[in-house]
């Protein structure tokens, strides 16, 4: 598996399994590793998304109503991680998904499947009762944290003990969403901050361009682009593919 | 009298038992750590406390009625039923204590702009009074669903100078508005309270819900003592997210001798899986930012649910009963919605009181249980709205004929 943590900057990208389909997903899944996405989060659709914004909502919304299962989801991942082995795939998703599986069972299924790590927005660490944090590091899965600007030295110390691979910041306190501007000392804020995690910081949430992509790559390690691509496949359709190889690689390029 | 039952969740870091806690995305934690000072702080201030019962009082009407039910007592043939009148409060529901306590809390925090989710309408009605007494702009999210079985109460909201959003997500009912609440929350925490409206969500609402509500059990222990000399051997209410009867219970908990009954939606009855019975049929598992037990499928997502009281159709029960029930300390049973029209007529012909519909729940327990009571027994009903809101449903459910003819009148006129 790569890891372009160095000079230059990864990027991360995002889908809503089942949504608008496997096939397309798999599609888009290409689409991604033509332009040199280094890590694709994959979500795995929730009936009530509270950290999500509404373009994420209503893929979530109509993969469920579709009868995505948690079994395809998985099955899925397994083959997208064996078809791009320089990707490095995570499963995004709410804790309830998880808990209702069994921490074990779910942890043991994706690291049967050679996922590498899990990105669960509603497990903070003070309420970990099932130790999902340790289990994951256990099984050499890695759990993502994802915190704000706001989020205290005295919790960023916390968060860098649970979490490994990598944390997650979001441009701003908010839901996901493009179009909107970063918090105004994001620099600062995630230059203390790697230093308390002592890992390396991906920066998302309203991220929606080149520009954009660049001036925070000064600072992060690794770039989330979300909602954007799922406008973009939105609104193209069934064409999605050349839109969003041109916005993917203009982003990727941007970063070197 | 015995303790153990009452838990102080600021003391466990806001578990009731296993049941509570903040199962919520990092970046909403300093908002409730910010909540959870104010509200501390506002415990210590006496003047907090004597302004909140003042507007209770002055402006709300408390404290409300406790009336004994003679005719409906005579007709059962069995235990004396009191009925506890909060639909006779400001807004027509319970729902007022709280709006009231959090907006003085929200003042407290300098915040200008009051959110909240709402089912059947009370809760947003009563935000939205709230709001425009203590001028806060206001925003009220509301399923679709809800708003289409529930418009008088949106329409009350929207002249009181709130802004109704609908919902449009999953079921588009009560758990879809507090989704949304909540994402509307994390946009806007600098300027905004999230004025939950039930004993759900992260602590410390539960537990700021529960003692903002408790004024209701504190009052009936007053009025049952005039009235019996004594306390009652029951005490019911409905369950939704669980505010007005856990507002009825908690001051009674430590007396083992009064038995509790709280009632849930049984919808269309409980096999059907058209129903918000979350004792029946729920799981442990968090969602919507704590953790209880919630009807979900088998890969842990929330299921539909149903009532013909929007503000029962919840997919979620409140953490503190949970616990309660896990405890044996309070029990727990359903009511469907064909049970829930006949003991509305009931308690309408024998009293003149129109309850709503979620408080007709907890009369139809009362009616099964009273009869097999004897006569020196006492049971409190909390009736916790009126059903004037009801209407539109109740008319329609009891195909009443002429209400059909009026509405096609008044729409002649309002196309004219």
């Amino acid at each position: 598996m790569s890891n372009s943590i160095n000079n230059n900057k990864a990027l991360m990208t995002h889908i809503v399994l089942g949504y608008p389909n496997f096939e397309a997903n798999k599609k888009l899944i290409k689409v991604m590793a033509d332009a040199g996405t280094d890590y694709i989060e994959m979500q795995i659709p929730f009936s009530d998304p509270i950290a999500d914004g509404p373009t994420i909502v209503n893929a979530n919304q109509k993969a469920l109503i579709s009868g995505t299962s948690l079994s395809d989801c998985i099955k899925f991942a397994g083959e997208m991680a064996a078809a791009f082995k320089e990707i490095n795939f995570l499963f995004m998703t709410y804790y309830n998904i998880i808990f209702s599986t069994g921490i074990s069972k779910f942890i043991n299924d994706v690291k049967k499947k050679n996922l590498y790590g899990l990105i669960v927005p509603d497990i903070p660490f003070d309420e970990d009762k099932e130790g999902f944090f340790q289990e994951c590091r256990n099984n050499s899965i890695n759990p993502v944290y994802v915190f704000s600007p706001g989020t205290t030295d005295e919790r960023l110390k916390k968060i860098g003990s649970v979490a490994s691979g990598f944390v997650y910041c979001t441009s701003r306190v908010g839901i996901t969403g493009a179009g909107k501007d970063p918090h105004q000392k994001l620099n600062s804020y995630i230059t203390n901050a790697k230093k308390i995690v002592n890992l390396p910081v991906a920066v998302g949430f309203g991220i929606d361009n080149a520009a954009k992509a660049k001036k925070i790559a000064e600072f992060a390690d690794i770039i989330v682009i979300g909602s954007k691509v799922l406008n973009i496949v939105d609104e193209a359709g069934r064409n999605f593919q050349k839109p969003a190889f041109k916005f993917l690689s203009d982003i990727k390029k941007s970063l070197s | 009298m015995k303790s153990g039952n009452k838990i102080n969740p600021f003391k466990t870091k806001g578990y009731f038992g296993d049941f509570g806690g903040r199962y919520v995305p990092e970046m909403l934690i300093p908002a409730l750590d910010e909540l959870e000072k104010a509200y501390l702080d506002a415990l210590k201030d006496k003047s907090f406390q004597q302004e909140f019962e003042h507007i209770l009082k002055t402006y709300s009407g408390r404290p409300t009625p406790l009336y004994f039910a003679e005719n409906l007592t005579k007709r059962l043939k069995g235990a004396k039923i009191y009925l506890k009148q909060e639909g006779l409060g400001q807004t027509g529901s319970h729902k007022v204590n709280n709006a009231i306590g959090q907006a003085l809390l929200a003042k407290r925090m300098g915040k200008k702009r009051l959110i909240a989710e709402t089912g059947a309408g009370q809760h947003g009605l009563a935000t939205a009074t709230v709001a425009a007494k203590f001028g806060f702009e206001c925003e009220i999210f509301m399923g679709l669903t809800d708003i289409k079985r529930q418009r008088p109460n949106v329409f009350w909201m929207e002249q009181l100078g709130a802004k109704v959003t609908p919902v449009t997500t999953g079921n588009m009912t009560l758990k879809d508005a507090v989704n949304e609440a909540l994402r509307n929350w994390i946009e806007t925490l600098d300027t905004t309270h999230c004025l939950m409206g039930s004993v759900l969500s992260a602590h410390p609402y539960p537990v700021i819900v529960r003692n903002f509500q408790s004024v209701i059990g504190k009052e009936v222990i007053t009025q049952i003592k005039q009235a019996e000399g004594r306390l009652p051997d029951y005490l019911i209410a409905c369950v939704g997210g669980g505010s007005n009867s856990i507002g009825l219970f908690y001051p009674f908990l430590d007396f083992d001798n009064v038995k509790m009954i709280g009632v849930e939606a049984g919808g269309l009855g409980i096999s059907t899986g058209k129903h918000s019975a979350r004792f029946a049929k729920g799981k442990l598992g968090m969602i919507e930012g704590y953790r209880s037990l919630f009807l979900q499928d088998k890969d842990g997502r929330s299921r539909e649910t149903h009532s013909v009281a929007a503000g029962l159709d919840y997919i979620g029960i409140g953490p503190e009963h949970a616990y309660l029930h896990s405890i044996g300390r309070v029990s727990y049973t359903s009511a469907t919605d064909k049970e829930v029209l006949e003991a509305l007529k009931l308690l309408i012909k024998t009293e003149g009181i129109i309850p709503a519909l979620e408080s007709s729940h907890a009369l139809v327990e009362c009616i099964k249980v009273a009869p097999k009571l004897g006569k020196d027994k006492v049971i409190v009903v909390n009736v916790s709205g009126r059903g004037d809101k009801d209407i539109f449903i109740v008319a329609e459910a009891l195909k009443d004929k002429e209400w059909t003819e009026f509405l096609r009148d008044k729409i002649k006129e309002a196309d004219k």
